[in-house]
């Protein structure tokens, strides 16, 4: 059997889109050492403020682009200092059952604004061009192109900066990295403002490949979880690893399996991933 | 004759007019019910079919059946079994004499409780082939809209009859879906078509890319895609982007303007995009007009089957006396006898009865000429979209459908 070459250029796609909501996610996890549930509904507020934007008021949808993800990030924060803030000294079972909260109340605030059903944004919908027997659309290259350069601009962040560095160090332990006269509450604000504007983004690309509907994130959250863990719960690299690795992974195997198992062959990488290397892809699981 | 059923000579005058009914004194309203999907994956379906019913009501409310209003207990299935038999059970302790029932999804689960508690339900929206041996007076079931079994031959015939020699079926996971395209498949594989695919589409994705090449790597002469409004504009996006020039057939469901709209009328128009659907019932004309002066809409989908449950059920009360669930049960076929006299609103059909004539009710969705399992026999209509609306391209008459 000869595998179609589309199959993996879906996959790249959808794993570009998984890689960078991880990375959000994993950045959260690795300072606030809690899963939040709401990751998901994050990216659909995302993907929302910029259709909001886009289709509903009419702006060019670059902008709308910047607006939405800005917003996230602003949103984010602004749940922090409503919400989680007030269970900063909580266990992580404990705020992540907030997030569920928060997830829920979200999701319905936009059921209840925009409607249950899908939309897309303000872009033609037409044939494909054909390169080399592969279909690619401009949202395509625009959302790889996208997730690389973010990719690259956080591990520099992370590698090169002192903010970066100051994360990663309160990654590994928050309590000696405050000791050392790191003001982690700042570090926890950037937290927000990088994940949040990165779930927006998230969001943003998985509503420009497919369609934006309230449920988008929450049902997205299978892989990026799967990713996440796959690559070693709160390692960026891994994330991203993990990403494209389960995108890949789903979409070449509707080939051989009913479509409506990507997920769980997502869940199956997973299990098999933890099986071999239970530490994460690159051996710095929980940092 | 069904046991129960009343010939002319047996109405009365008092009958034909007020009193011998139960679920409630002479002046309460009478209770019918309404169990649909208002909510979850088929959530458009209740609100249709609920606009539709109360183009009925207004009229129904206005003539009166056996001098008594129709008060209507609305129960919304979710889209799930279990939340269906819940609201099957609310409107059954609550006495409602009759109920415009359920979708395919859930009625299944429902035929037992519906037995049991002789509360007779006419379907607005279940086409699947699970009824299609299941119905009529013994079993207090029937349905306003026709069989999928009726409609897949529709969509084969049409495609064998364009010289379509392979397909792939694609299908919304879910069973009223599924029920769809086995019924596609079986009729153009039994008529001498090959199946080269089938493709399930996951109910929570955000791409049907991948599944979108796999059809198209099987090479079909047609694709036949069955699903409700959120997966088919998907479907058809990643459909149009990979540039696949070949023909595709859609579920029912989606042939609505609002669909049209919503993928754009210009690239539904361009692209080999057809439906088939019920041909419009001899009374659609004046109900369509109808709901746009109640509800400053067209009627969408489902919206003229409500119509036609409710006129029904309350000419079955007017002919046989009483608004109780034994007397409607026993009255619906007979207000659909094609040897009656033909009327299309309650308002003809209460005067025919009252003045001891036999009726043919001929609805707004399709004539309702009941089979002897309570499924509608009509014509369907192959449509192709055209100037941003659904165009007739021809139709099948029921006779080429069921012989």
């Amino acid at each position: 059997m000869v595998l179609d070459p589309q199959f993996i250029w879906n996959g790249i796609v959808v794993g570009s889109i998984i890689s960078v909501s991880a990375l959000g996610l994993t950045l959260i996890f690795g300072i606030l050492n809690f899963i939040n549930i709401a990751y998901g509904d994050y990216m659909a507020t995302g993907a929302y403020l910029a259709f909001a934007l886009n289709a509903q008021i009419g702006l060019p949808l670059g902008v709308a682009i910047v607006a939405g993800v800005a917003g996230m990030a602003a949103g984010a924060v602004l749940i922090d200092k409503l919400v989680f803030e007030h269970f900063r000294t909580s266990s992580p079972v404990t705020l992540l059952i907030v997030s569920i909260g928060v997830a829920f109340f979200i999701r319905n605030l936009i059921r209840a604004i925009w409607g249950p059903t899908g939309n897309f944004y303000d872009v033609p919908i037409e044939a494909n061009p054909n390169l080399f027997g592969v279909r690619y659309s401009v949202e395509q290259l625009s959302i790889i192109v996208a997730s690389l350069l973010l990719l690259t601009a956080v591990y520099v962040l992370l590698r090169r900066t002192r903010i970066g560095i100051a994360m990663r160090a309160a990654s590994d332990d928050r309590t000696l990295t405050r000791i050392r006269g790191v003001d982690t509450e700042r570090l926890v604000l950037y937290v927000w403002i990088a994940g949040g504007a990165i779930a927006g983004l998230g969001g943003i690309m998985l509503g420009l490949d497919a369609q934006i509907r309230p449920n988008m994130g929450f049902t997205a959250l299978i892989p990026i979880f799967a990713a996440t863990i796959l690559g070693g719960i709160g390692d960026p690299k891994g994330a991203v690893a993990g990403g494209f690795a389960i995108g890949i992974l789903q979409e070449v195997s509707v080939v051989v399996v009913p479509s409506e198992y990507k997920f769980a062959v997502a869940l199956a990488a997973l299990i098999v991933g933890l099986l071999l290397r239970p530490d994460g892809l690159f051996g710095e699981a929980t940092r | 004759m069904t046991e129960g059923e009343m010939t002319e000579g047996e109405m009365t005058e008092g009958e034909m007019t007020e009193g011998g009914s139960s679920g409630g004194s002479s002046s309460d309203p009478i209770p019918v019910g309404t169990l649909a999907p208002f909510s979850q994956g088929l959530g458009w379906v209740g609100p249709n079919a609920a606009r539709g019913r109360d183009v009925a009501l207004q009229s129904i409310n206005e003539e009166l059946v056996l001098g008594r209003e129709v008060e209507i207990n609305e129960q919304d299935t979710e889209t799930t079994p279990q939340a269906a038999v819940s609201g099957f059970t609310t409107l059954d302790q609550a006495g409602v004499v009759a109920m415009l029932g359920p979708s395919s999804s859930v009625i299944p689960n429902l035929f037992q409780p519906i037995s049991d508690a002789g509360l007779p339900t006419l379907s607005v929206s279940a086409g699947t082939i699970q009824m299609n041996d299941v119905g009529g007076p013994d079993a207090y079931l029937w349905r306003t809209v026709p069989s999928d079994s009726i409609a897949g031959r529709a969509q084969g015939q049409y495609a064998l009859d364009q010289g379509f020699e392979s397909m792939a079926v694609s299908y919304k996971d879910d069973k009223g879906s599924q029920s769809f395209s086995a019924s596609v498949a079986d009729y153009f594989t039994g008529q001498g078509g090959s199946q080269v695919a089938d493709v399930p589409l996951a109910i929570e994705t955000d791409s049907y890319r991948s599944e979108v090449q796999e059809i198209v790597d099987s090479e079909p002469d047609v694709i036949s895609m069955t699903a409700g409004t959120e997966v088919s504009a998907l479907f058809m996006q990643n459909y149009i982007e990979a540039g696949a020039d070949i023909p595709l057939f859609l579920g029912n469901d989606v042939l609505t303007p609002d669909f049209i709209e919503r993928v754009g009328a210009d690239v539904m128009a361009e692209s080999p995009v057809f439906g088939q659907a019920p041909a419009p019932g001899p009374a659609f004309d004046q109900f369509e007009q109808r709901h746009r002066d109640l509800h400053g809409e067209a009627p969408g989908t489902f919206g003229a089957a409500g119509y036609d449950a409710m006129n029904l059920i309350a000419l079955a009360a007017v002919r046989g006396g009483a608004a109780d669930r034994e007397t409607i049960t026993q009255n619906i076929n007979p207000v659909a006898r094609p040897d009656g006299t033909e009327v299309s609103t309650f308002a003809d059909g209460k005067s025919e009865l009252e003045a001891g004539n036999e009726i043919n009710y001929q609805g707004a969705s399709n004539p309702q000429d009941f089979n002897e399992f309570g499924d509608p026999v009509g014509p369907f209509a192959v449509l192709e979209v055209s100037d941003a609306s659904w165009a007739e391209l021809t139709t099948f008459s029921a006779d080429e459908l069921t012989t």
